[in-house]
C-alpha cells in the first residue's frame, strides 16, 4: 500500500500555467501586468459571468480524451478507484457513519491539487468513496467558502467524470449538490432517488448563522411572535439543522493538525474527530482508516 | 509505580519545588491564558484497576487538584473543568448521588480550608445550569463562589452541570430577553459574534487557548464548543485515563503548545490555509 502512495506522490502534476510562470521569471518588467491578467482569469469567482479558465480546460480535456483512456490513467493515479475494493474494505467494519463531515483546506493555486479545480476534484473523490462505502450524506467544510453557486455546474461535471471512472458511464449514481448557506442545489437526475447528498459548508454556516438566528429570534420577540420560554435546545437545534444541516457522526480533517477553523459549533457536539499527523492529502487511506477507527469507538452520551 | 519513593522524608517538599521549577521554565515561553479540561475516564480507570467507582471519582478529583496546581504555577490565568454534564443525570441514581456528595465535600473543603484557593488566590466560578442541581449542592457551590470572589490571581471555572448547547440556548434567551429590560437603546442593540461572546458563561475569562481531553476519545462532548472551534484554540486528545494523567503529561502539552506558538505562530502547529475575512 505504502509504496503505491509514494509512487502517486511522484507523479508530476500537469501545470497549465507553467508557461506563464516561467515567462514571468525571465523578464520581470513587462510581465508584471501579464501575470496580473493571468491571476484575474483564474481569480476565484470574481467575475461571475466568465467561468475560470482552469475549469473550462478541465472539462474540454474530458470530452476529447474519452472515458476509457482517462479511466486507465485515473486507475494509475488512484489505485483504489474501484467501488468493489472500497466495498470490501467497508464490509469488514461493524458500523459505518450515516453522515460524514470533512474539513478540506483550499491550497494555493500553484500547488498540486490547489485552487478551486483541485478542491473540486478532491470533493469528487471523497464523494465517490462515500458512494462506494454506502454513506448517504457528506458535508464538506472549506472555511473560505470559495465554491459559490456558479461553480455548482462545474463541480457536477467533475463529479460525473470521476463517478464514471468508478462506476462506469451507464451506472453513475444519483447525487445532489447543495450549498448550505444560499440553499442553492443541483441534482444530477431529477426523477431518481438521491444516493448521496453533498453539502458544502463554509465559515458563514458556523458562528454567523447562530448570530443570524439570534437576530431573527430577537426580532420575533420584539413583535411578540415568540416568547423567551419558547426558546429551547430542541427549537434551536431544529432551526440550525434546517439552516446548516445535521451533525456528522464522523468528522475527518485532511490536514496534519487538528484545526477546526470556526467549524459550525452546534454541529460538532458528538462527532468523532479524525486526522492524521503526517497527512496533507485528501487520500483514500485516511478515509478508510477514519472509518475503521469510527467502527471501533463506543458512544455513550453522558452515561 | 515507584510508590516506595514517596515514602522518603521530604518527598512532598521536593515534588513541590520541582513543580515550581518546571512551572518557571514553562513561564519563559508563551503560556495559554485559558485552559479547558475534559476529565474523562474515571470509571474506566476504576474498572481497569479493580477499585470501586466511588474511589475512581475521588482519584479523579486528586488528579485535578495536581494538574490545576501545575497550571497556575505555569502562569495560566484561567482553567475550566468539565465536572458534570447535564447528560450525566442519566446515570444510575446512586452514582449521581456520589458525585453530588463528592462535589459537596470538596467544595466545602475548599471553602473551609481554602488550600488551593488561598495559596494561589483562585476565584471559583460556577458555570452551567445550576438550577438542575439539588438544593444543598447549590448552596455549597454558591458559598464557595462567594468566599473566593475577591481573589484575583487566577480563575477556576467549574462547569457543573454544563453543556455547550444549553449555554448557547441560554444566551439566545438572554439576548432576546434583553429588549424587555431597557427600551432606550433598543435600536442601537446590535447582535454580532462579540455580543454572543459577551453572553457566554465564560464571558469574564480570556479566550480559550487549549483544550485537553483524556481517555483517548476524540470527541468534544458538548464542552465549550463555541469557544474551541476558534482557530486560535488548540485541542489535544490524550490516551491516558484522567486519574492516570499526571502533571508531567500536562507539562509536555504546555511545552508543546508554547513551542508551536513560538515556532509556527499557531498553537496547533504548522497550519497552511488561506485567511478568511469576516463575512458578517
Amino acid at each position: 500500500m505504502s509504496t503505491k502512495i509514494k509512487e502517486k506522490d511522484h507523479i508530476p502534476s500537469p501545470a497549465p500555467e507553467s508557461s506563464v510562470v516561467s515567462g514571468f521569471e525571465t523578464n520581470n518588467s513587462s510581465d508584471l501586468q501579464h501575470r496580473q491578467v493571468h491571476d484575474d482569469d483564474v481569480g476565484l469567482g470574481k467575475t461571475p459571468k466568465a467561468p475560470p479558465n482552469a475549469v473550462r480546460k478541465a472539462s474540454t480535456v474530458n470530452v476529447v480524451s474519452g472515458v476509457n483512456k482517462s479511466a486507465s490513467r485515473y486507475r494509475k493515479l488512484h489505485p483504489n478507484s474501484s467501488p468493489q475494493v472500497i466495498r470490501e474494505d467497508v464490509n469488514k467494519l461493524t458500523k459505518i457513519p450515516k453522515r460524514l463531515g470533512t474539513i478540506i483546506n483550499l491550497q494555493d493555486d500553484n500547488e498540486e491539487n490547489g485552487g478551486v479545480e483541485g478542491l473540486m476534484s478532491q470533493i469528487a473523490d471523497t464523494s465517490s468513496w462515500c458512494l462506494s462505502a454506502g454513506i448517504p450524506y457528506l458535508s464538506i467544510y472549506e472555511c473560505t467558502g470559495v465554491l459559490t453557486g456558479e461553480y455548482l455546474p462545474f463541480l457536477q461535471k467533475e463529479m460525473i467524470h470521476t463517478l464514471a471512472n468508478y462506476f462506469g458511464t451507464d451506472a453513475i449514481p444519483n447525487f445532489l449538490l447543495k450549498i448550505a448557506h444560499t440553499n442553492e442545489s443541483l441534482v444530477y437526475c431529477e426523477d431518481a432517488p438521491v444516493d448521496l447528498q453533498v453539502v458544502l459548508l463554509s465559515r458563514v454556516d458556523g458562528k454567523p448563522t447562530i448570530v443570524e438566528l439570534t437576530r431573527t429570534m430577537y426580532e420575533l420577540a420584539k413583535s411578540n411572535e415568540l416568547k423567551v420560554s419558547d426558546i429551547t435546545i430542541s427549537l434551536v437545534d431544529e432551526e440550525l439543522v434546517e439552516l446548516v444541516g445535521p451533525e456528522p457522526d464522523l468528522l475527518i480533517q485532511f490536514a496534519p493538525n487538528l484545526d477546526l477553523q470556526d467549524y459550525p459549533p452546534w454541529q460538532i457536539r458528538l462527532s468523532e474527530i479524525y486526522w492524521e499527523p503526517e497527512n496533507i492529502d485528501v487520500s483514500y487511506l485516511v478515509f478508510i482508516r477514519a472509518l475503521q477507527k469510527f467502527s471501533r469507538c463506543k458512544m455513550n452520551v453522558g452515561k | 509505580m515507584l510508590e516506595w519513593i514517596s515514602r522518603f522524608p521530604g518527598y512532598d517538599h521536593v515534588l513541590g519545588s520541582i513543580k515550581t521549577i518546571v512551572g518557571n521554565i514553562i513561564l519563559t515561553g508563551p503560556v495559554p491564558r485559558h485552559v479547558g479540561l475534559i476529565m474523562d475516564g474515571n470509571r474506566r480507570y476504576a474498572k481497569k484497576e479493580h477499585i470501586e467507582l466511588r474511589e475512581g471519582h475521588s482519584l479523579g478529583f486528586e488528579s485535578m487538584a495536581k494538574i490545576l496546581e501545575l497550571l497556575y504555577e505555569s502562569g495560566v490565568e484561567c482553567a475550566s473543568v468539565y465536572a458534570f454534564l447535564i447528560e450525566n443525570f442519566k446515570r444510575l441514581s446512586y452514582e449521581v448521588e456520589w458525585l453530588m456528595q463528592l462535589a459537596k465535600d470538596k467544595f466545602t473543603q475548599i471553602s473551609n480550608q481554602g488550600e488551593l484557593a488561598e495559596e494561589y488566590g483562585i476565584k471559583i466560578k460556577i458555570l452551567g445550569n445550576v438550577k438542575l442541581l439539588p438544593k444543598d449542592v447549590q448552596d455549597v457551590l454558591h458559598q464557595s463562589e462567594e468566599m473566593t470572589k475577591h481573589n484575583t490571581r487566577a480563575v477556576l471555572n467549574v462547569c457543573i452541570p454544563y453543556t455547550s448547547r444549553d449555554e448557547i440556548t441560554h444566551l439566545i434567551q438572554q439576548i432576546v430577553a434583553h429588549e424587555n429590560e431597557d427600551d432606550e437603546d433598543e435600536d442601537d442593540f446590535f447582535i454580532d459574534e462579540s455580543t454572543i461572546s459577551n453572553y457566554l458563561y465564560t464571558n469574564e475569562s480570556p479566550p480559550l487557548d487549549l483544550l485537553v481531553r483524556t481517555s483517548g476519545t476524540f470527541r468534544l462532548s458538548d464542552f465549550l464548543l463555541w469557544q474551541c472551534v476558534d482557530p486560535h484554540c488548540a485541542i489535544v486528545f490524550v490516551d491516558k485515563m484522567w486519574p492516570a494523567f499526571t502533571p508531567f503529561d500536562m507539562c509536555k502539552i504546555l511545552i508543546n503548545w508554547g513551542f508551536n506558538n513560538y515556532w509556527y505562530g499557531h498553537s496547533s502547529g504548522f497550519v497552511r490555509r488561506k485567511q478568511v475575512k469576516d463575512t458578517v
